[in-house]
């Protein structure tokens, strides 16, 4: 049973490329959002500063030519670096690199800023 | 017309019950993805794009790789910077296309475009660069992560810096032959006119003289060798008075500064390098750009105002050069690198401060002269022309000088625009003011009117000339003179690449320099190529047949379309079929489909419905965005899209109205969805 737990988490778990070595990013089955798998050791930065990522700070045509919104949303929001990395098939991703180490991917910041919007509507 | 369609869509609708309920001719179960096993996209990769406003090219680069011979990964940075010098720098003359926006939100003329137009004008420039031949698009994947080693340059960042150098170089050298485009708005035809034929004889003489003195600048070494030989071929040609020594002293400072350089990469070698008597091994570092300078000065008369620029800005980049390491073309610390220049640093610091706008700097430098007024007679007209003072100038610059015919001078200009406003004001009382203030401020309120109203701006050229060469005052002069603010604009873009962009591993010392030198008398794109892309020559470009072209189709819902729900839900449908039937024609084929679309409806949790009022705001629902369509299937009777993004990691998608790919950055959306958010899409023909 625990085997099978644990065969379980570990699917949600992927490695990405970087500078010769990987990096292990959890795809969080709950909250759908994705960042370091370290952050389940650990309060990381990337999941306690992400919070208040929001629409507001971008100006009117921060996304003009279809730019990935969550990757304007790391830096122009949270003020943060890019980094970028890639699958064991090659495919590339941005993510949102926090001083700590910590990384969530641009994608989940759009889930966050959306969901921060939805709350402030109501 | 529509009601053939409508019958086509009966037709189709009655057919589809031994199909797929919406699936027209596709059998129910089919799928087709190009990137399976088998497929014509099975190594590409998904891509992201980050912070450049490039999805047209992604997905120009994604349709192009389903549909060309050897399926080549093609560089979407090259699509892009071919379009943005094709289509949108006839809209803006400027890389960057954007004033409003502070610093770190500036867009660029490479945000925005079409994958039909794309791909055609690749087809016209001759091809594109493969992704492998362009390092940007590699080089940031290996970067470290950690504290300290984070990669600063993002990709809009370093286009940004790229960006602003092109356009500051041709802002203050507006001679260049890409500049006659900023004489279009000149209020007096007749100086336009000149001005016209005054540019197209120093253009040519620029181009002309550049073909003489190219490619002195090259791989640091032999290049600096060419240089000199370019300077003294020139002193040869025309001898300089002064004792010949000067010539002796050049050639020998070039070959120490050689044997200098080679004993700092190979210590080892130092001791077997031949004992140089006279003279000796320059201590100064500054000796060589001296010994420079002095040819340099005694050569200049010849030259044109830009090539005196890039002899001087080359003396520039060479002090710098200096701390560079020869062997690797690295930087060898941002502390060194910042330490080279800050001379430089420490000066733009102040400049930085000012605007890059010329108007703005034209209306400060204005109100700095205003302040001349406040301590001037205290009549009470004066104390009425210093409350209105400031509001009236900025006005007269925001108008400009529209008035006919134009005045002959700043003088009459200012009197002319300040009576229109205060009447009251005589020129009696006018010139009493003015012939106040010192006689170097209305000079400088002259050159500033000709550079503005006349766009005569070769005083300003003369002065940065000067100051390239010796920076005495500059930085006095430039709290005067606004045209100076630009210069410092200037220098900073070189400060920025020369320190930043060597940094990121794009590119090397050699191409930066190149480009600093050469990029203003080259289009955008080439320029930016060179720079990023050095392996990948024109014979290198991967060429796009000719025979295959590629159409756009528009989905548009005229106000007939929009009458009444019935209307609408008839045009869905006639817009599905259509769709369905020339996509999927496609993606048999193998080809890729390019859609515009407006992603809000990735993200609503609603039905989204763009083609309802055409309304894509860009604040926060990323307004149009080209995506791909690499795949169909027909599920359960429902027609499904396999769309690919360039956004990386892509999941925020409403998982109850689309399906996550298992691979990454792909969604399967269904046609309806599709359709009605669609506002165009792109097929290559057979």
């Amino acid at each position: 049973m625990i085997v099978l737990f644990s065969l379980k988490a570990h699917t949600r778990e992927t490695l990405w490329k970087v500078d010769g070595g990987y990096v292990a990013i959890f795809e969080d089955p709950k909250t759908k959002l994705i960042y370091s798998a370290s952050c389940k050791k650990y309060k990381c930065k990337s999941l306690i500063e992400s919070k208040k990522v929001s629409w507001k700070s971008l100006s009117e045509d921060s996304l003009l030519g279809g730019k990935n919104p969550g990757a304007v949303l790391c830096k122009e929001s949270l003020r943060k670096n890019i980094v970028y990395l890639k699958d064991l098939q090659g495919n590339e991703s941005t993510f949102c690199h926090f001083e700590d180490g910590s990384l969530i991917s641009s994608s989940s910041l759009i889930q966050i800023a959306d969901e921060n919007k939805a709350k402030g509507k109501k | 017309m529509k009601k053939l369609i409508l019958t086509s869509v009966l037709i189709l609708s009655f057919t589809s019950q031994a199909y797929g309920q919406n699936c027209g001719m596709i059998p129910d179960g089919q799928v087709v993805r190009l990137d399976g096993e088998n497929g014509s996209l099975k190594n590409n990769r998904v891509q992201d794009q980050d912070g450049l406003g490039t999805c047209y090219a992604n997905a120009a680069s994604v349709v192009l790789h389903s549909a060309m011979p050897d399926a080549p990964n093609l560089s979407y940075i090259n699509l892009a910077v071919e379009y943005a010098e094709s289509v949108n720098r006839n809209k803006s003359r400027r890389a960057y296309n954007d004033k409003k926006n502070p610093e770190d939100k500036k867009q660029m003329i490479l945000d925005g475009g079409h994958v039909c137009e794309t791909i055609e004008i690749a087809k016209q420039k001759g091809g594109v660069c493969k992704r492998s031949d362009v390092p940007l698009e590699e080089v940031l994947f290996k970067n470290k992560i950690g504290a300290g080693a984070d990669p600063k340059q993002l990709q809009k960042e370093i286009f940004l810096k790229i960006s602003d150098y092109y356009d500051s170089v041709n802002r203050t050298f507006p001679t260049a032959p890409k500049s006659t485009v900023i004489i279009q708005d000149l209020v007096n035809p007749e100086v336009q006119k000149k001005i016209e034929e005054g540019v197209q004889v120093i253009g040519k003489t620029v181009v002309e003289a550049g073909k003489k003195i190219g490619g002195f600048l090259g791989s640091l070494g032999s290049k600096f060798k060419s240089f000199f030989d370019a300077v003294l071929d020139r002193k040869r040609e025309e001898p300089l008075p002064g004792p010949v020594i000067i010539e002796d002293r050049n050639e020998q400072a070039y070959e120490d500064l050689i044997k200098k350089v080679s004993a700092t990469d190979e210590p080892s070698k130092q001791v077997e390098q031949p004992v140089v008597e006279e003279p000796q091994t320059p201590k100064d570092p500054n000796l060589f750009s001296r010994e420079k300078f002095e040819a340099l000065k005694k050569s200049t008369k010849e030259l044109s105002p830009k090539e005196k620029y890039q002899l001087a800005l080359y003396d520039l980049i060479q002090k710098n050069a200096a701390d560079y390491s020869l062997k690797n073309c690295e930087v060898l610390e941002t502390k060194n690198a910042i330490t080279v220049t800050q001379d430089l640093s420490a000066l733009l610091y102040s400049l930085g401060k000012s605007s890059n706008n010329r108007m703005y700097s034209n209306i400060s430098a204005t109100l700095s002269i205003g302040e001349y007024y406040y301590k001037g007679p205290s009549e009470l007209w004066v104390f009425k022309l210093r409350k209105n003072f400031e509001e009236k100038i900025k006005q007269i610059y925001l108008n400009g000088f529209s008035r006919f015919p134009l005045p002959k001078s700043g003088r009459d200009a200012f009197l002319q625009a300040l009576r229109a406003e205060m009447p009251e004001i005589t020129e009696d009382q006018f010139n009493e003011v003015l012939n106040q203030l010192d006689p170097e401020v209305m000079s400088l309120l002259e050159d500033d009117y000709d550079r503005y109203a006349k766009k005569d701006y070769s005083k300003c050229s003369q002065k940065k000339l000067a100051y390239l060469l010796n920076d005495d005052g500059l930085k006095k002069d430039i709290e005067l003179d606004p045209c100076l603010s630009q210069y410092g604009n200037q220098l900073s873009g070189v400060q920025n690449l020369v320190t930043g962009l060597d940094k990121t591993n794009v590119a090397d010392f050699d191409r930066i320099a190149d480009f600093l030198l050469n990029a203003p008398d080259t289009d955008y794109d080439e320029s930016i190529m060179k720079l990023l892309s050095p392996t990948c020559t024109d014979e290198q470009k991967i060429k796009i047949p000719d025979q295959l072209t590629c159409e756009d189709e528009a989905i548009y819902f005229d106000n007939d379309d929009l009458r009444s729900p019935q209307s609408i839900e008839l045009k869905v449908k006639q817009e599905k079929a259509k769709f369905l039937s020339k996509a999927s024609d496609s993606l048999k084929r193998g080809k890729a489909v390019g859609i515009s679309v407006c992603t809000a409806f990735f993200k609503q949790k609603s039905d989204y419905f763009y083609n309802l009022n055409r309304d894509c705001n860009l604040s926060d629902d990323t307004g149009m965005h080209a995506v791909s369509v690499i795949g169909y299937r027909c599920k359960a009777g429902k027609m499904d899209y396999l769309i690919q993004n360039s956004w990386g990691y892509w999941h925020n998608l409403d998982e109850v109205k689309y399906e996550r790919d298992e691979k990454i950055g792909k969604a399967w959306i269904d046609d309806d969805s599709l359709t009605k958010n669609m506002g165009r899409y792109s097929l290559l023909g057979k």
